[in-house]
């Protein structure tokens, strides 16, 4: 009885060691972004935390898990290499804005007829040339017209307007079609 | 214009009670919310000026037997009181109130609708309950509707968004009384469509819904 009490103990010891801090041997995760979809950490909800060969992996989200497992070392690539294949986690200057893709997470964004409503209010703009809502992942993607801009106060005051909350705006490298594409394969 | 014309059309065609989404949209965007019922029907057409407020004009008819009926036009204001967003729900309050002209029978005169909407989604489910009270001379009618929703599975925005659901409605005076069904509500982009079969002491019957923003 003693030792199995011991045994809950040193368990429950070892799961708090876990969650508070890395074990030994294992390099922290050194970027601020998911190395499969380079969508910002916490911009899916809660990131996916685990180690691989010694090295602390975080993923946007569950399916992103499932890209890197089926080829881990094309994604690790983005952490031994940072300055060719993600952003470092250190603030880095803002993106430029022109030409640029630019995608919202927005709270309250849960029906079709709220992401009818988004699409055409943001479809007005003269700086937006297109617009494509996701529902799974409450995201809004804008493509920019060609040095056009988008200020994030102008931005937060149209989501706010229409009825909603923007959580985040994240500046995502890839083209809109790919980020359009990647957004729809979270789709359940 | 084709579109604004279609919507119109399909408003005067198809008339109303409680589709699943309110009838506010974000600013500048145009909505038709139009049902028919077996002893209620109802059409609005309006347009949100503001995320949070819209304005339009609406029209009731109640079939009350006996070749009797009370019909009510009015302009129509609906103002969201209070919005909640979570990151995965939305809860709204909103109230409507609207003035114009009613008939019941063979009298005439001023008339006035008043709503009250509460409800709470998120992507899987939805809760909604719906007040709707309409004064003419001689003669009032409140109908009360509670409506439960699930989603069988999740679909975007552009995908066919299937719902299924179950409402409760009740109709005072000499209409319906008590009546509940289960309806199947199909989302796809801008157009809502919902088929509804509703139970009563008065029978089983068919009633149908739309709405569209344009």
């Amino acid at each position: 009885m003693k030792k199995l009490f011991a045994l809950i103990i040193t368990s429950l010891c070892l799961i708090c060691q876990a969650d508070d801090k890395l074990p030994a041997g294992v390099k922290p995760y050194p970027l601020d972004t998911c190395i499969v979809s380079d969508e910002k950490l916490g911009s899916m909800g809660k990131p996916v935390v685990f180690v691989f060969e010694n090295q602390e992996i975080k993923l946007c989200c569950k399916d992103c898990r499932k890209d890197f497992d089926a080829d881990p070392k094309k994604f690790l690539e983005k952490i031994n290499n940072p300055s060719k294949e993600a952003k470092p986690s250190t603030p880095a200057a803002a993106p430029s804005q022109s030409g640029t893709v630019v995608q919202l997470t927005v709270d309250g964004l849960v029906c079709n007829f709220c992401a009818s409503n988004i699409t055409k209010t943001f479809t007005k703009l003269p700086e937006v040339s297109a617009v494509y809502v996701n529902l799974t992942a409450k995201a809004v993607l804008l493509q920019l017209k060609e040095g056009q801009k988008l200020p994030e106060e102008k931005t937060k005051q149209i989501v706010t307007d229409a009825g909603f909350n923007l959580r985040a705006i994240t500046y995502p490298k890839d083209t809109f079609d790919t980020v359009k594409e990647t957004l729809k394969k979270k789709t359940p | 214009m084709v579109k604004s014309f279609l919507s119109i059309l399909i408003g005067v065609l198809f008339m109303s009670i409680s589709l699943k989404a309110q009838m506010i949209s974000a600013p500048g965007i145009n909505f038709l919310k139009a049902e028919y019922g077996h002893t209620f029907s109802y059409t609005e057409i309006g347009r949100s000026f503001t995320g949070f407020r819209s304005v339009g004009f609406g029209g009731y008819y109640f079939n009350t037997g006996e070749g009797k009926s009370i019909q009510v036009e009015a302009a129509i204001v609906n103002q969201l009181l209070k919005r909640w967003n979570t990151e995965d729900s939305q809860a709204n309050i909103i109230v409507g109130a609207g003035v114009g002209r009613g008939r019941a029978g063979n009298r005439e005169g001023w008339a006035g609708t008043v709503s009250f909407l509460a409800d709470w989604e998120n992507r899987r489910w939805h809760i909604m309950l719906q007040e709707q009270a309409v004064f003419v001379p001689s003669a009032s009618r409140l109908v009360s509707t509670l409506m439960g929703g699930w989603a069988p599975w999740l679909a975007e925005y552009d995908e066919w968004a299937p719902w299924i659901y179950y409402t409760v409605q009740h109709e005072n005076g000499d209409g319906v009384g008590l009546a509940h069904g289960p309806s199947l509500i199909l989302m796809h982009e801008d157009l809502l469509l919902e088929l509804r079969v509703m139970i009563s002491d008065h029978g089983t019957h068919a009633e149908a819904g739309i709405r569209l923003l344009f």
